[in-house]
């Protein structure tokens, strides 16, 4: 009854292990050369098994809630303090910002300035998360169907996670800013240097191509300098930490290990937008 | 076919396939964003412990086309080059398949250290797949501690895996050729 069970290469054992094995090196290959074909299949794939993921992160990320909400029940006196005195804070920062605004407003009417277009986007649930030695992607719940494209950038309200590079008709693909083949382009708010931020696989990220002798110090805010056209400009991106070996080191304002909803922001930049996109697509920016 | 033949075939399916879709669900498992607390994001590949477990005890059930088939699920989910997880656990199950009767009916304890040989071994393997397809040697870190994870999460797997494996019925006799 069960000698039968369901092995197929069940009369050839001897052939199975060096078979799939010369099958998983195979599809590694077509997976270097980017394939076109494997890339879709995968994609299609997901898209089948999105809604189960989805289905079963839900209880994950309700016991996360609970512990959440424990651990913030035994510190919630020393929080609101530091709520309340943070609170003092920002509506002095808020005062200052109005202020800038309307300042802004005025020199940019002034100027005749060109409007920079407005983002729509859309609010997505991370379903899945994979770190292992080859990507740093994460799964959303949404895709085609709900107006997403490659290219298109995911932010939570910390900063920029990352660009979405696959897309399926309900499930996504985004490649998170920590990935060996991540790089956008940024800038330091202050000084308005411009670099390339650069994953590598570890938890820190590093800043590349930036000039010598560029106006950057430790403590810097990085924001997205929107170079390129594919990204908005000024999304926080991260804080400079140091110098290790001639490269600056930096940590991300958003830890995608802490999100659960993001956003996925349709930046529409008139008349770039679809021959940057099937850059994006093929590749080509990354 | 009369109706309790209907039954049994269906029972004999759900049985040959127990492995495999437990398997699978515990990749699914294991690709959940995990955030607890300040720990971050440690996702263990609960693949190869799945695939450690069903290859000691129920080999004829955990083939190599089924081991192919959870290592290239794993692939799909975490977007890594498909076929590099499956290439480990393949492997896994090779040494596992060899090593078989040194763990059988052992202690728990015996059973765990043989898991973290075997995790090491899919991790290696997975370093070097790494190392290779992107042409620079990665960093290990990521790999030790999904490795470390996984040995930590493998007693409740196993107990998952042995509350599944109790309900299906033991084989006549477990004819394997070891190769």
């Amino acid at each position: 009854m069960l000698k039968s069970a369901h092995n197929f290469l069940g009369e050839f054992p001897r052939f199975a292990f060096p078979l799939f094995v010369a099958l998983a090196i195979g599809l590694m290959v077509l997976s270097r050369i980017d394939n076109p074909s494997v890339v879709s299949v995968r994609t299609e794939l997901v898209d089948v098994l999105a809604p189960v993921i989805d289905v079963m992160s839900r209880p994950a990320a309700a016991i996360e809630n609970t512990v959440t909400q424990v651990e913030h029940f035994f510190d919630v006196y020393e929080e609101n303090q530091a709520l309340r005195l943070e609170n003092e804070r920002l509506l002095h920062w808020q005062a200052v910002a109005r202020q800038l605004d309307a300042e802004n407003r005025q020199y940019s009417a002034l100027l005749s300035t060109v409007v920079e277009p407005r983002e729509a986007f859309v609010t997505v649930r991370i379903i899945g998360m994979s770190s292992g030695a080859f990507v740093k992607t994460a799964i959303v719940n949404a895709g085609r169907n709900d107006g997403i494209q490659v290219g298109q950038a995911v932010v939570s309200s910390e900063g920029i996670l990352g660009r979405v590079i696959e897309v399926g008709s309900r499930s996504a693909r985004i490649l998170l800013l920590t990935d060996l083949n991540s790089r956008i382009p940024v800038m330091v708010q202050q000084s308005r240097a411009p670099a390339v931020l650069a994953g590598d696989n570890s938890d820190v990220v590093s800043l590349v191509f930036a000039a010598d002798g560029a106006a950057i110090a430790v403590g810097d805010r990085l924001v997205t300098s929107g170079e390129g056209g594919l990204l908005p400009p000024g999304l926080p991106v991260g804080i400079v930490t140091g110098r290790e070996g001639g490269i600056w080191r930096v940590r991300l304002f958003a830890d995608p290990a802490r999100v659960e909803y993001a956003r996925i922001l349709d930046y529409a930049l008139p008349g770039l937008l679809p021959a940057a996109r099937e850059a994006g697509a093929a590749g080509e920016l990354w | 076919m009369d109706a309790t033949a209907a039954v049994r075939r269906i029972r004999q399916a759900l049985v040959a396939t127990a492995p495999l879709l437990s398997s699978l669900v515990l990749v699914l498992l294991g690709s959940m964003p995990l955030y607890a607390g300040h720990i971050g994001v440690v996702m263990p590949q609960l693949g190869v412990a799945a695939v450690f477990y069903w290859t000691i005890y129920r080999p004829d059930l955990m083939t190599y086309s089924a081991a192919f088939a959870v290592g290239l699920v794993a692939d799909i989910v975490s977007g890594a080059p498909l076929g590099s997880t499956a290439l480990a656990v393949l492997i896994v199950r090779r040494i596992v398949l060899a090593q078989r009767r040194y763990l059988i009916g052992k202690p728990f304890q015996v059973l765990w250290v043989g898991f973290l040989l075997a995790a090491l071994a899919a991790a290696v393997v997975s370093w070097c797949t790494a190392s290779i397809y992107l042409f620079r040697l990665v960093d290990v870190g990521p790999l030790l501690v999904r490795t470390m994870m996984a040995m930590v999460m493998f007693p409740a797997v196993a107990w998952l895996l042995a509350r599944c494996q109790v309900m299906l019925p033991m084989p006549r006799a477990i004819t394997l050729q070891r190769n």
